[in-house]
């Protein structure tokens, strides 16, 4: 299965964000494996008719985020989870997780609600954990 | 050449134009009407039938009633000179038509803008292998020529021949000097680049694609694109070959070591016509716009991208799209490339090969 960006210009969200958006999804389900290639900003936005600099933000975005690497001679390419957390990430995530859980309680969810799609968010990882671990060990 | 020859070839062109285009409803992409997008159900409805079938009806019209003018004018009153100016004529009539099932089509425009899909891992595209070649042997031609004519020109006599009848022997000839001598090679070389670099942005012309079903129509597309692609760089070597060794011949029969261009060479201009004649219609046939024979499975999926989006195409022809870098973009009435208008590299390349041959020409016509 090839994995597509689709752009919907009815919504609201910025053409960047939606790029970013669905390459970051792909890369969670394990759709986009790591070591992964990336066609150039010039393909993607050929395809969907959008400025180059609206590809290229997306990416930079998907860099600081640490989903892939850019290297100028290579491309883009997708990168595998760290191996160890560093102390930092595990403070801003802390923080990201209390932001969110609360918005969720906020929108009416309740804590059994709010556990089961936790739960099942994190029942999908160890296939696409696996896959991408044999992935990346392959260049 | 002799009127009734003359006649009887304006008569297979008529024929054989007028015949391209009225299949293209056969081999139409699904959702495109007359170079309107009115989505996949309007295109296959009774609205659109009834557009092609009028637009028919006047094609055929104009096609039967320029042969007969053709034959009147070629074997009654014989005028062959009007006959020269026939394609002219009904080049015109098949603008008028087309614009008028143009107006008709955008009645049923799709509105609102379709979504746009790319293809997210570095996967299949068309090689740019062949093209490459094309294009490397385009230049080697054009300097082959321009290097042959340069050594020669010292050598060449004062008079030079500049035109050649159907025998290949020369019939017309220039005092020698620049331009006279250097408008072959030159044009050869011109010619060489332009068509090879034609090639290899087909091979890397923006992708229409239907979604969902994308994975069927991006093969189609890509199958669709790779036999286009040789056929253009197929032309695009005959041509850069026949004028290189048109150019050896001219010169040679300049030096007095040749009396006429072998038949061979002339040959190869009825052997490009027939390929790019022939490949049109079997790549329409066999594959249609884009490959929308290949991809029936998915064609009732919308169309994508540029190619379903009304906003950024004129008179349903030309597009123009200042975000989009793509150069080339497929032909929503037609079966091939064009233009994307709204990005300044793909017209200034465009338009610099256009005016860099109209010098030519022109200094040609005037210092030769």
């Amino acid at each position: 299965m090839t994995p597509f960006i689709v752009l919907d210009w009815s919504v609201d969200e910025p053409v960047y964000a939606q790029i970013a958006r669905q390459i970051r999804a792909q890369i969670a389900s394990g759709e986009l494996a790591p070591g992964a290639l990336l066609p150039p900003v010039r393909t993607i936005a050929s395809d969907l008719g959008v400025n180059l600099n609206t590809v290229a933000r997306a990416y930079r975005l998907l860099e600081a985020e640490g989903f892939v690497g850019i290297e100028h001679r290579e491309g883009v390419r997708v990168l595998a989870p760290a191996r160890r957390a560093d102390r930092g990430a595990i403070d801003q995530f802390g923080e990201e997780l209390s932001v969110l859980i609360a918005r969720m309680r906020q929108a009416g969810l309740g804590p059994a609600e709010i556990r089961r799609r936790v739960v099942r968010e994190l029942a999908q990882i160890p296939k696409a954990e696996g896959g991408r671990r044999k992935a990346g060990a392959e260049p | 050449m002799s009127t009734t020859l003359f006649l009887v070839m304006a008569l297979v062109e008529t024929a054989f134009i007028g015949g391209l285009f009225l299949l293209y409803p056969r081999f139409a992409r699904r959702g495109l009407l007359f170079g309107v997008y009115v989505g996949e159900d309007v295109s296959s409805g009774p609205e659109a039938h009834a557009i092609t079938a009028s637009w028919y009806r006047a094609m055929i019209a104009w096609l039967v009633a320029g042969l007969l003018a053709e034959i009147a004018l070629g074997a009654v009153v014989e005028k062959p000179a009007l006959i020269a100016l026939f394609p002219l004529v009904l080049a015109a009539g098949f603008l008028v038509f087309y614009v008028r099932a143009y107006f008709q089509a955008k009645a049923f425009a799709v509105e609102t803008t379709p979504p746009a899909v790319a293809i997210v891992q570095a996967g299949p595209d068309a090689s740019i292998a062949l093209p490459l070649v094309a294009l490397t042997a385009g230049v080697a031609a054009g300097l082959i020529a321009i290097s042959y004519a340069a050594i020669a020109y010292d050598a060449l006599p004062a008079r030079v021949p500049t035109h050649f009848g159907p025998s290949g022997a020369p019939d017309a000839w220039r005092p020698k000097n620049f331009f006279s001598v250097m408008l072959l090679p030159i044009l050869t070389l011109l010619l060489g680049i332009g068509l090879g670099a034609i090639s290899v942005f087909t091979a890397r012309a923006k992708r229409a694609v239907r979604y969902p079903g994308t994975e069927i129509s991006l093969r189609a597309q890509l199958r669709f694109r790779r036999a286009v692609t040789r056929m253009i760089s197929t032309v695009s070597m005959l041509v850069a070959a026949m004028l290189m060794l048109m150019t050896v011949s001219t010169i040679r029969i300049g030096l007095g070591l040749e009396r006429a261009i072998p038949w061979p060479i002339l040959g190869l201009s009825l052997v490009i016509a027939a390929v790019a004649v022939v490949g049109s219609i079997y790549i329409g046939l066999r594959y249609g716009q884009g490959g929308a024979r290949l991809e029936r499975q998915a064609a009732s999926a919308p169309l994508t991208n540029g190619l379903a989006d009304n906003r950024h195409w004129v008179l349903g022809a030309f597009y123009v799209n200042r975000d989009d870098p793509s150069l080339l973009v497929e032909d929503r009435f037609g079966l091939g490339y064009s233009l994307n208008f709204g990005n300044w590299r793909a017209v200034a390349a465009f338009g610099g090969f256009l005016v860099a041959l109209l010098a030519l020409l022109a200094a040609a016509i005037v210092f030769g």
